[in-house]
């Protein structure tokens, strides 16, 4: 897989209850690793300038709970989970659950996050594999990542594109 | 009717991969956003790292 230079991150749709992120870092991948797993350093990188962490916890061993909170524009999102598998500098397994989501209603279970960091020249690639319980879940994910105008332009697209068969 | 199925797929192929495409730019660009954080986390480390062999 070719990484741009701009080290721009590559999202695929490996199946319809997963979503696949890639992204090659400038670093040895312990300090990926240190970067993905440190409370102090995730308030930094976490909110993608969309907010502030204002909460990060990480008990990173297996059956350990992590806990994050984003506060963005007076609202408050948080996410936990549970680690699954942690091999360090390697692979970590996580569960994450989305907060917002009531318990029972679909989603709510979240979803089981891969993430794996390999090294090569000095330069580490971050795997990111997010497993949905449904497509549904999956969906929902990748459209919480859309800002409203986004999403207007989208119904409009497809509305063309429905016109168009 | 299989000539018109390959057709159908062909016309989703063209037509709808843009579709496709916006929906997940949102989701992409906050990881994008998140990555470009970490370079900055990163670089910082790497200083540091650098420093504290300066130090020895």
């Amino acid at each position: 897989m070719t990484v741009t230079g701009s080290h721009k991150a590559a999202l695929t749709l490996p199946t319809d209850e997963q979503i696949f992120i890639t992204r090659e870092f400038d670093a040895p991948k312990e300090l990926v690793y240190r970067a993905w797993t440190t409370p102090e350093l995730v308030k930094r990188w976490w909110h993608a300038n969309r907010g502030e962490v204002t909460l990060v916890e990480i008990d990173l061993r297996v059956g350990g709970r992590w806990r994050q909170v984003m506060t963005s524009e007076g609202v408050e999102v948080g996410f936990h989970g549970e680690y699954r598998e942690v091999v360090p500098n390697e692979r970590i397994v996580s569960t994450e659950v989305y907060e917002g989501i009531p318990a029972g209603a679909p989603g709510a279970e979240g979803t089981v996050n891969t993430v794996t960091f390999d090294e090569a020249d000095g330069k580490t690639a971050v795997t990111l594999l997010i497993q949905a319980p449904s497509k549904d879940v999956r969906d929902a994910i990748i459209e919480s990542g859309m800002e409203d105008g986004l999403r207007d332009a989208l119904d409009l697209l497809e509305g063309v594109a429905r016109s168009l068969r | 009717m299989r000539e018109e199925g390959r057709q159908r797929l062909y016309r989703l192929n063209g037509e709808a991969l843009k579709p496709i495409h916006d929906w997940v730019k949102g989701y992409e660009d906050l990881w994008s956003e998140r990555f470009e954080r970490l370079d900055a986390v990163l670089e910082d480390l790497k200083e540091k790292e650098e420093g504290d062999d300066g130090d020895r």
